[in-house]
């Protein structure tokens, strides 16, 4: 039965827990109180100064991202609750009478969540309130209410993104110590992003930033779902102390990757021959038994060879199985960031006519360039597959080491830059379906391909990011390497003449 | 009611608990004994199914705990090693919480905590945050958690350590009253005597097996033969002139006195007497060598090294 009330209960005992604990409460009043007013004398003295420039524009746009700023700090202060929620429980001891009575794994998670969310809202709220009162007693004419509606709201879903990752990242710790030195994992990502959102705000672009909303509120959803899926009771007891253990490391990651535990044929028959000439130049004596179950090298690459194909069949085709919920989820998500930016810049982009006519030159010059196989375009196959091949490792790097969320950010981009690029090329008259169809697609359904089995979601921390690790490069090694190397061929050798065949008689050739 | 078969717990390589087999019928009390990491906590922690079993199966109260582990935990009272206190709450909050949690009602909560407060000699502090109780208090207090709905099945680690000896001996006496309402019990516990004095069944663990287990008596049977009984006397006596009743044999000589064991003591030592009457010995007292717990544990840990286990 879905009991919420115990969720909620697990939450108010937190919540009154940190209201009688002066070591919280006392950095959250000084910053909800004092920060505010610091950003309110910040707003006079800068709208002041621009005014006297008469660029009223920038002071208008600082307004609400100091609102952004002012409801930030609290939230990375009041983060230290999130961070503890578990792991701090573990180091007091109280955590073993919660986890031996019948409330449920998801109380237990959610019932933090909503502690650890709780505080730093309400205080990052009242802050913003403080802010803004402050804008009034001194006279500053508040942004328009959809401004202030969008920052409320970018507020929460970078909270709620924030607490999901402190929690996930409370479970998975072993002190207090290491989930405080990991918290940077979460301030520096969520800051950098407020840096994006302010760029935006700046530029004036603020529809953008309602699907920075959706795109956080994504993440903060898989983040909580990553979370719940990957909360054991076990494990937060199993581990008492921190310790790398490079040979467990490389055991397990050994297994998870080549799925056995046994050594290749070739390496035993290295092994043994190593052994030979070692024992020739010691006594008789000292002499290391040879491994007796070496094989002469042509059945050991024989058995290695066969090996491979189980590799492939087996353990290639079984990761991909088992992560065929995060790739087709990734995939969609592709295509639907695809698809908005293609909208979003086909309904902002300046029509044609009103391109300078240098840019639109410079634009079809590079086109003919690709098409017409000039030098100098920079464009061959390995260039092509090693550029995409760094692609493909920075997202996974990024996504097995942030919980898929840096991964998801860098696959999104990608995929919008196809579609901004598509609905860009109608400023040089092309049509984009048809770009689409000669020029992305033959080379590009490869690199769907890639892009469909690059598993960006990494899962937890520990063992599991090994196992996922493993996975991950099964999929890369087997999968995407192949591919990426026989879409640069293509795309480095056929698209230009599909192009042309395609565009040329739209594209004057000649320079 | 705890059974389980072949309970076994790994970590990776490390086996924390190796094929433990053992059953607490209601109004029993299991007493876990070995070394610190020998795996007792391991093994409840099993039984309350916050840990995995990795082999075996263990059912408590009726529940299989890797099939219904929130049953499993709802018929559970656990009493764990650290108190787990939340320092800034009040006793009362503390274990009303708890009420919560086990789906007590609002006046059932209130009337359990007030007894179990009033019963642990902590009704004056009951507004007090337990992060000013004394050890013992917190003791007390996690231990009135650990009743709060009346679990059928009790898991208790070092139920009196810290305390003072009233106070222990007020838990004691909880403790056999929960037994003679028919609970099961298990306690973990280095305090020997307390083992002793409760447990109807004690079961010796080393390294994440059970080394030996049955009734105290068993347990002396096994590990240190038929009973021996020491008598003194106001005279000398002459040891060769002396029949031994069957399964009773000489251990110890003196002037004064001997010391004996002696298979069936309700045959033989009346016999024993006799003798010693008819031969004009002026006996002073027949008593049975004690053989504590502490004896038989340390005589365990012994043959382990000896390598007789």
């Amino acid at each position: 039965m879905k009991r919420f009330d115990l969720a909620w209960l697990v939450a108010k005992r937190e919540l009154v827990d940190q209201m009688r604990d002066w070591r919280i409460l006392l950095p959250m009043i000084i910053l909800t109180l004092f920060f505010p007013y610091l950003m309110n004398v910040a707003a006079r003295y800068t709208i002041d100064y621009v005014n006297q420039f008469g660029a009223d524009l920038i002071a208008e746009r600082l307004l609400p991202f100091l609102i952004l700023v002012v409801g930030f700090f609290p939230v990375t202060v009041s983060l230290v609750v999130a961070l503890e929620a578990f792991v701090g429980e573990k180091e007091r001891g109280t955590i073993e009478p919660l986890l031996s009575s019948p409330l449920e794994d998801w109380h237990l998670y959610i019932g933090k969540l909503l502690a650890g969310t709780i505080v730093p809202l309400t205080v990052s709220y009242i802050g913003i309130g403080i802010y803004m009162f402050g804008l009034y007693w001194q006279g500053i004419k508040w942004p328009a209410w959809n401004f202030i509606i969008q920052t409320l709201t970018l507020t929460v879903a970078q909270t709620v993104l924030m607490v999901s990752a402190a929690i996930v990242i409370s479970t998975q710790s072993t002190s207090v110590r290491a989930a405080n030195l990991l918290a940077s994992f979460v301030v520096i990502p969520v800051a950098l992003l407020i840096q994006g959102e302010s760029a935006l705000m700046f530029w004036g672009t603020n529809q953008v930033l309602w699907w920075a909303v959706l795109g956080v509120s994504i993440m903060s959803a898989l983040l909580i779902r990553l979370g719940l899926v990957h909360f054991k009771r076990e494990n937060l007891l199993g581990r008492e102390i921190d310790m790398l253990n490079l040979a467990w490391v490389w055991g397990t990651f050994r297994r998870a990757f080549t799925g056995s535990d046994e050594p290749a044929a070739l390496t035993r028959y290295l092994r043994s021959g190593w052994k030979k000439i070692r024992n020739r130049t010691v006594p008789i004596e000292n002499r290391q038994s040879e491994i007796d179950n070496a094989l002469p090298l042509r059945a050991a690459l024989w058995l290695d060879l066969n090996g491979f194909l189980r590799w492939y069949r087996v353990e290639v085709f079984s990761a991909l199985r088992g992560m065929r919920t995060a790739i087709w989820l990734t995939f969609g998500l592709g295509v639907l960031g695809l698809a908005l930016a293609y909208l979003y810049v086909d309904a902002n982009l300046p029509a044609t006519t009103a391109l300078p006519e240098e840019t639109a030159r410079e634009a079809m010059r590079a086109i003919r360039a690709v098409i017409a196989r000039e030098g100098g375009t920079g464009l061959s196959a390995g260039m092509l597959f090693w550029h995409n091949v760094r692609a493909e490792l920075l997202m996974m790097a990024a996504g097995v080491f942030s919980f898929g969320v840096l991964g998801l950010i860098l696959f999104l981009a990608n995929f919008s830059l196809v579609g901004g690029v598509l609905a860009a090329t109608k400023l040089v008259g092309l049509s984009p379906l048809m770009v689409f169809l000669a020029g992305i697609l033959p080379h590009g359904i490869l690199y769907l391909g890639v892009r469909l089995v690059t598993p960006l979601e990494g899962k937890s921390i520990g063992e599991t990011m090994i196992f996922t690790l493993a996975d991950v490069l099964k999929i890369f090694i087997a999968v995407c390497v192949p591919l990426l190397l026989l879409a640069g061929l293509l795309e480095a050798n056929l698209t230009p003449y599909i192009l042309e065949a395609a565009l040329g008689r739209i594209i004057d050739l000649q320079p | 009611m705890i059974e389980c078969e072949d309970l076994t717990k790994h970590f990776d390589t490390f086996k924390a608990v190796e094929g433990v087999t053992f059953e607490v019928r209601p109004g029993q009390v299991l007493a876990l004994l070995g070394q610190n990491g020998a795996g007792k906590t391991t093994t409840v922690r099993m039984l309350t199914s916050v840990l995995t079993p990795t082999r075996g199966w263990a059912r408590v109260a009726g529940y299989d705990v890797a099939q219904h582990p929130g049953d499993v935990r709802a018929s559970v009272g656990v009493l764990t090693e650290m108190h787990g206190l939340y320092g800034r709450m009040t006793a009362h909050e503390y274990l009303d919480f708890f009420g919560q949690v086990y789906d007590l009602a609002p006046a059932r909560r209130k009337q359990r905590a007030d007894q179990l407060l009033e019963y642990f000699g902590l009704a004056h502090a009951a507004q007090r945050r337990s992060g000013e109780y004394s050890k013992g208090m917190r003791q007390k207090l996690a231990l009135a958690r650990a009743l709060i709905h009346e679990p059928p099945v009790l898991l208790l680690d070092e139920p009196t350590s810290a305390m003072d000896p009233e106070s222990a001996q007020l838990v004691r006496h909880e403790i056999a009253r929960l037994r003679s309402s028919q609970r099961s019990i298990i306690i973990c516990t280095h305090n020997l005597a307390e083992a002793e004095m409760l447990a109807d069944q004690i079961a010796i663990i080393y390294h994440g097996r059970i080394l030996i287990q049955g009734t105290l008596e068993e347990l002396r049977r096994q590990l240190l033969g038929p009973a021996e009984y020491e008598v003194t006397l106001s005279g000398g006596w002459r040891p060769d002139e002396f029949q031994w009743p069957a399964g009773a044999r000489l251990l110890h000589a003196e002037e004064c006195g001997f010391r004996f064991q002696v298979e069936n003591p309700e045959a033989a030592n009346p016999l024993i007497i006799q003798q010693l009457i008819k031969k004009n010995s002026q006996v002073v007292s027949v008593q049975e060598t004690p053989r504590t717990l502490e004896m038989l544990y340390l005589k365990a840990m012994a043959q382990v090294a000896e390598g007789v286990r």
